[in-house]
């Protein structure tokens, strides 16, 4: 099979998969005026996750709290049949809290608080711009490093790749509404250090077929070089994507609650990376070669 | 030295770090060593303050920052609790971090870390009558520079019967000439702060009584008045006495702030964080559970797909193990929940150098090489490949420790010290394994029948 032939179908997918993100991106946006649904770390507010002693159902909690602005969800206990709260308000005074506090105990009994956070507003307001801007620092780190050890072109297709990645990421994390934190952030950002070993696996056997060439060839084939060089280190790049993506399923399946939206994350990251690294980075790099 | 006694060096090297990482780890042979957990797993309160620039104190610089760090470190100390950490995140915050402390005992730790605790003591009089008969201009004079306020009256029972209103006129001396606060009570049993000036503090103390005879002194706190209390004669000897209603807790926490001394600025609270010992307790047995279940799908997968070499992958994965537990407590890094998360991944990505290379020896076989130049020549060729995509991850981790938070920044440790662990193991203990086990006769040529 020649992948540089197929190169079209390829990138017309990775189309596909960016153009289907943005539209969730936008459709969330014009909907909900949010792209994600943030969490506390950049709204600010209060998340307090509570264990009555008493079965409590989720529809009364509701019903009891329906005249306070709060996001009820529940969460499947470890060990056990039952089920733990997490309630998600806007900030509260500390007046307000011991308020709420009170109502909960006064119509479902005791309870045990698992667990409390409060972010202020004016915390969250500048961990946007300060992501945002980290965001494009590392991908600029993987531009000047490939330049450097490779050549401009395999840092651009490389950096393409990751810019598919990320926006495939985002794109789910937004459809599925999961909380966007701070360990979102941290997600996406492994999933951009990650995926990028499998691109640089072929573009280093790239690089060593063109050096190997018997004699220095005035115009070498790039497509039939990146051809060759993606057959023969396709099975590692597979392989390598495949056992990390194993551990990461091990967090999401067993690594309880707290931690599965950010394994969820980064297993849609690293999949998405495997497709480009294998399907999008040696065709983009021949295309870009050709017309260079 | 020979290529022979080389290997033996290193094999005996490897064995011993290997040997002094599990002895390391072991929390039996050594209990002391330990991972330091984060508040997210061993449970606790963490409070995130924000200093606010006032008219005397514009800019936060780092010498203020101490100083606030410096008087709430003292007021956690007050609490007797052990392991507590307090320190500077950015320009201008201070982070509190409290291991253990209930959902309940939250928010009277909040209460004592942000309070400025600034002890005022000002020259006042009593308002003799009804200020609202006077004129504007009236009350004008006769307040002055005065400032308006009102002094409440409790009953035994700590409720307010009534509020004196009290002109507070110039401050006279402030809370840091204090040399100890203690707890007391008066003499109806009542909690009372006991307070002991220095020198300094004495001859100021003597001095605003001297002027106030006849007068109340206001003692304020924060701006508050705690009491007023008539000054009948100059008091000498340095001592005072602040009764106000204070429960036995209020008063304790009072001493605590006094000792303490008070914060150069006001600060405020950005964020509150409890996490209860059921939940951290939770994540942690599930995360454990995930790490083995990790370990055991991806060793299987290895051994599914290289078999013999799989197996040296799989032994080098369990170096990989004990280092990097042990690298990790040696560091005296603190290991948060995406933290193990990040150690879990790193196990996937450990293994990634040793298929690089076994593909790359396939290859090598392929094109006809005898299995130890293979060997030599898939491990030199596949260098290149394995650097430049481990720095990259190095790069990102690198960048998320920079800017992260607490949480985050151990994800970051954790992912750097993977990183490089793991190449350490794949191209030094896999190589040493290969070189030295293919040498053995007897499984040469099983080997590369099955390659052929």
């Amino acid at each position: 099979m020649s992948f540089v032939k197929w190169s079209k179908l390829w990138f017309a997918l990775g189309g596909l998969f960016i153009a289907a993100s943005l539209a969730v991106l936008l459709f969330n946006w014009r909907t909900t005026g949010q792209v994600f649904n943030l969490g506390i770390d950049f709204t600010g507010g209060t998340v307090w996750i509570v264990r009555f002693e008493q079965p409590v159902a989720l529809a009364e909690l509701r019903a009891k709290l329906s005249g306070e602005r709060v996001d009820i969800t529940t969460i499947q206990a470890q060990n056990s049949a039952r089920e733990d709260f997490r309630l998600k308000t806007i900030e509260m005074s500390e007046a307000r809290r011991e308020q709420f506090a009170g109502i909960l105990q006064e119509n479902f009994g005791n309870y045990e608080l698992l667990s409390f956070e409060n972010i202020g507003a004016s915390a969250g307001s500048d961990l946007s711009r300060q992501a945002l801007v980290l965001i494009i620092l590392v991908l600029s780190g993987m531009l000047i490093y490939i330049t450097f050890r490779f050549e401009f072109w395999t840092g651009l297709a490389a950096v393409l790749c990751l810019l598919h990645d990320m926006l495939v990421t985002l794109g789910a994390v937004s459809f599925l509404r999961l909380d966007f934190n701070l360990s979102m952030i941290a997600a996406v950002l492994t999933i951009v250090g990650y995926s990028i070993n499998a691109t640089i696996i072929i573009f280093d056997r790239v690089r060593e077929n063109l050096r190997s060439e018997r004699q220095p060839v005035p115009q070498p084939d790039f497509a039939a070089v990146a051809d060759a060089s993606l057959r023969s280190v396709l099975g590692r790049c597979i392989m390598t994507s495949f056992t990390t993506i194993l551990a990461v399923l091990a967090v999401y399946l067993f690594g309880g609650v707290s931690i599965k939206n950010f394994a969820l994350t980064m297993l849609i990251g690293f999949a998405a990376g495997t497709y480009s690294s294998i399907f999008l980075a040696a065709p983009l790099y021949a295309l870009f070669r050709k017309a260079a | 030295m020979n290529k022979a006694t080389l290997n033996k060096t290193l094999f005996s090297l490897i064995l011993v770090v290997f040997l002094a990482a599990l002895w390391i780890i072991s929390p039996t042979l050594t209990p002391h060593w330990k991972i330091k957990l984060g508040l997210d797993l061993q449970g606790g309160t963490s409070v995130v303050l924000r200093a606010k620039p006032t008219a005397e104190v514009k800019t936060i610089t780092s010498d203020v920052l101490n100083g606030i760090i410096s008087v709430v470190e003292n007021r956690i100390n007050g609490l007797g609790v052990a392991e507590t950490a307090v320190y500077s995140r950015g320009s201008d915050q201070v982070v509190v971090e409290i291991p253990g402390a209930s959902a309940s005992e939250n928010a009277r730790i909040l209460e004592l870390i942000k309070s400025t605790a600034l002890l005022e003591f000002k020259e006042a009089e009593w308002v003799p009558g009804d200020l609202t008969l006077l004129s504007e201009k009236e009350r004008q004079d006769f307040l002055g520079d005065g400032e308006l306020a009102a002094v409440p009256r409790y009953n035994n029972r700590g409720e307010i019967i009534s509020e004196d209103q009290i002109v507070l006129r110039r401050t006279v001396m402030a809370g840091n000439d204090l040399k100890a606060v203690n707890p007391s009570t008066d003499e109806f049993g009542r909690p009372v702060v006991a307070l002991e000036f220095n020198t300094e503090g004495a001859r100021k103390f003597y001095t605003a009584t001297l002027r106030s005879v006849g007068r109340p002194l206001a003692i304020l706190l924060d701006g508050r008045i705690i009491s007023a209390p008539n000054v009948n004669e100059p008091i000498s000897g340095g001592r005072a006495q602040i009764s106000g209603s204070f429960s036995v807790a209020e008063m304790q926490d009072l001493v605590i702030k006094l000792r303490a001394g008070s914060l150069p600025v006001p600060i405020e609270v950005l964020n509150n964080e409890v996490v209860g010992p059921t939940l951290g307790q939770d994540a942690i047995d599930q995360s454990k559970f995930a790490g083995v279940v990790a370990l055991l799908l991806v060793a299987a997968a290895m051994l599914l797909v290289y078999r013999f070499n799989g197996l040296l992958a799989d032994l080098a994965l369990l170096v990989y193990s004990a280092l990097v537990l042990a690298v990790l407590i040696l560091l005296n890094a603190t290991l948060t929940l995406p933290g193990i998360a990040g150690l879990i991944l790193s196990i996937g990505m450990a293994v990634d150098a040793n298929v690089i290379i076994y593909e790359r020896l396939k290859e090598e076989l392929r094109g006809g090489l005898p299995m130890l130049s293979a060997i030599d020549n898939a491990f030199n060729k596949s260098l290149s490949a394995i650097l430049d995509g481990n720095v990259t991850t190095i790069l990102a981790a690198v960048f998320l420790y920079w800017q992260g938070t607490k949480a985050i920044q151990s994800f970051a440790v954790t992912l750097f010290v993977g990183t490089l662990l793991s190449m350490f193991t794949a191209l030094v203990v896999t190589r040493l394994f290969m070189q030295n086990l293919y040498q053995l006769k007897f499984l040469q040529p099983k080997t590369q029948r099955e390659d052929a």
